[in-house]
């Protein structure tokens, strides 16, 4: 149903990163596929997500709920000192996308990029 | 000079990418720069969204969304006509849904909030609700 | 239109159900054919009518200015009201396609209906189930509205009974607070407790995205959660001496607000809910305090010499991410020096042109000076007021305050 298109790519970095390549506009009718597509490479063994936004038009409430909840996923343990995720990170969001980040204060939690290779090594 | 869009479609979560492109065509006729008609699309998809999911969770209806300017100020109207209070239900309002169900709106109703000037939600004749969203000084004077 | 379909029209017409087939035929008779263009007006309010419409293709929306009251379409009349008792039109008709109306004259319709007594009762009929309709649409609507302002009504009681019921009066120091809650909204709080040993206040003001009672319901449990971890905190920790009591203060407060992001980053991540929140703990008799800022607009201190310090952000907004954390950073109380915090409905109100208060009128506010800490939150809310003129308050206003008076010159004499 969705106009989401995922392309699910492997990278190595220092660990092994998962690249999400996200296409199409992210809302309450498509975040599902997302959150669905992530659930599936984290029960394929996925500890390290980079989500790349940078063909993302548009994203709302729902896309932001998904990523919410993706992190939550793959933070599990209690690190003392955890600043940001060490697990998701996210990828050259552009326009009002990376706006909206900012209102919602996102970027307290997730690190950003605009380097595919500087975020891939970051993990 | 009152200038006026309007839209009507059924409430299907798969109208939504529809309902931002007309959104988008209304504020950039009206000349409203790009930055702030990004936000009048979010804005417009959050209250969709929880129209489409919480109004009319058990039943299909119809969204009417109307965009008018006022001189230099942008109005645009979203009425649904989801029947969730019930008449007889007056004494009672629905404190037993969960909090989870009823905290939904989050980051879609803070968006709303800090995007818009005045957003304003209430039962309208005709059965339904009507929000009313205002954005001021963001139709340039012609 | 030939005379055989203007009956079917007729006939199609719920209001004239019941009427004999002569009398639609007279009707018919009598009737003439309007074709109209969408958005074309019909009827206006408050003009005199001397005719009804029966529609017998397209749409038609009745309104009050920009109000849409209804839709009709095929079978649907309009417009008999004016024609039965001579009035006004009590509202606008205009065409949202193209239309094909049947049009019939006051004088057509009574002297038809005076041939046939008969049909008289029927059009009243109609007329009685008409009224009964409104009524009811009317009643509907009206109970709508009273739950849902039930609704908005029950938010802002639970957010004022959460309030503080006394801020504690603490020798040196002078505290103000203002609240007033927006109609929609019931997210913002504030509270003010002494805790642990003597000599410690605990300053919150803080912020819940959302409105109605789903955010005063949050908001409880945001306040909850910090007071009592605040409390159980300093229940565990013997303090012993003074020398230890900072690190043990440092402590609480770090694990207040951890543990409180933690329990709805985790219990409630379903409904994605998340406050800002400043929290500060002010040792009174040194004027240091430490605090954490999670997300919130920064409070100011207002500084009797010098510039004002900004109490920047120390860490994102409570409840989202439970992996999130949260630094403290330490300032100073001097004597005559004031803490100002409040939410954004103080630096984003806004007036009739859109424009924000903002900040820098929060700074000014503070440079032209103050007698004492109520007058200071008087003076910020006319200016608010006067800013925002007739734009609506959209959002909850909230301000917490505290200044230094200096220790009292007449304790030491008072003691004998």
């Amino acid at each position: 149903m969705g106009a989401l298109s995922i392309l699910v790519g492997q990278e190595q970095g220092h660990a092994p990163v998962t690249v999400f390549e996200i296409e199409g506009d992210i809302d309450a009718a498509t975040y599902t596929e997302l959150q669905d597509k992530a659930a599936e490479a984290i029960e394929a063994g996925a500890a390290n997500l980079l989500l790349d936004l940078g063909q993302v038009e548009y994203m709302g409430s729902a896309g932001f709920r998904a990523i919410h909840s993706i992190a939550n996923m793959l933070n599990t343990e209690q690190k003392p000192g955890m600043h940001k995720s060490e697990h998701v990170k996210l990828l050259n969001p552009k326009g009002e996308v990376a706006r909206v980040i900012e209102t919602l204060g996102f970027d307290s939690f997730l690190e950003i990029y605009d380097d595919r290779n500087a975020a891939v090594a970051s993990f | 000079m009152v200038q006026v869009f309007e839209l009507s479609v059924e409430s299907d979560l798969g109208n939504l990418k529809a309902i931002r492109s007309f959104i988008k065509e209304a504020g950039t006729s009206l000349g409203v720069d790009a930055n702030t008609v990004a936000d009048l699309c979010l804005v417009v998809d959050e209250a969709v969204s929880n129209i489409i999911l919480h109004g009319y969770a058990d039943h299909v209806g119809r969204i009417d969304i109307r965009v008018a300017s006022n001189r230099q100020d942008l109005t645009i109207r979203i009425r649904d006509q989801a029947r969730k209070f019930d008449a007889d239900d007056v004494e009672t309002p629905h404190l037993d849904e969960s909090l989870q169900d009823r905290a939904y709106g989050g980051m879609g109703v803070y968006l709303i909030k800090k995007l818009t000037d005045e957003a304003e939600f209430k039962p309208v004749p005709g059965g339904g609700n009507e929000l009313r969203l205002l954005k001021r000084g963001v139709v340039p004077a012609k | 239109m030939k005379f055989e379909e203007k009956k079917k029209v007729l006939r199609n017409c719920s209001f004239l159900s019941g009427l004999h087939d002569s009398i639609l035929a007279s009707l018919a008779d009598h009737s003439s054919i309007l074709d109209l263009e969408a958005q074309t007006p019909i009827l206006t309010k408050g003009e005199d009518g001397s005719n009804m419409f029966f529609i017998a293709s397209g749409r038609v929306k009745v309104h009050d200015d920009d109000v849409v009251l209804a839709y009709l379409g095929v079978g649907d009349v309009f417009g008999e009201m004016a024609v039965l008792d001579s009035g006004v039109r009590s509202a606008s008709v205009t065409t949202e396609k193209r239309t094909r109306l049947l049009c019939l004259e006051r004088e057509d319709l009574w002297h038809v209906i005076a041939q046939s007594p008969d049909s008289l009762r029927t059009i009243i009929a109609s007329v009685l189930q008409r009224e009964r309709d409104i009524v009811k649409d009317v009643t509907t609507r009206t109970a709508q509205l009273q739950a849902y302002e039930k609704e908005l009504e029950i938010g802002r009681r639970i957010q004022a009974d959460f309030l503080p019921e006394y801020i504690p009066e603490v020798e040196n120091w002078e505290i103000a607070s203002f609240f007033e809650a927006a109609r929609e909204v019931s997210g913002d709080f504030f509270d003010v407790f002494e805790f642990g040993p003597d000599g410690y206040i605990a300053l919150v003001i803080g912020d819940v995205c959302d409105k109605g009672v789903g955010a005063a319901l949050f908001m409880t449990l945001f306040r909850s959660l910090i007071r009592a971890t605040c409390q159980l905190g300093a229940l565990n920790h013997q303090i012993a001496s003074k020398a230890s009591s900072e690190d043990h203060i440092r402590q609480i407060l770090q694990t207040s607000i951890d543990s409180t992001n933690r329990y709805i980053a985790t219990t409630h991540s379903k409904s994605s809910m998340f406050a800002s929140v400043f929290f500060g703990v002010l040792e009174t008799d040194s004027g240091k305090m430490i605090y954490i800022n999670a997300g919130h607009e920064s409070p100011v201190i207002f500084k009797r010499k010098g510039d004002p310090v900004i109490l920047e952000r120390t860490g994102g907004v409570l409840g989202l991410f439970d992996f999130a954390r949260y630094n403290i950073a330490a300032t100073k109380l001097e004597k005559d020096d004031l803490l100002f915090s409040y939410t954004d409905g103080v630096n984003e109100a806004k007036n009739e042109a859109g424009e924000q208060f903002s900040d820098w009128r929060i700074l000014q506010a503070g440079a032209s000076g103050w007698s004492d800490v109520q007058g200071l939150l008087d003076n910020v809310l006319s200016q608010i007021k006067e800013f925002r003129g007739r734009a609506a308050q959209s959002d909850d206003i909230t301000m917490l305050a505290i200044a230094c008076l200096g220790k009292s010159r007449d304790k030491a004499k008072s003691l004998v």
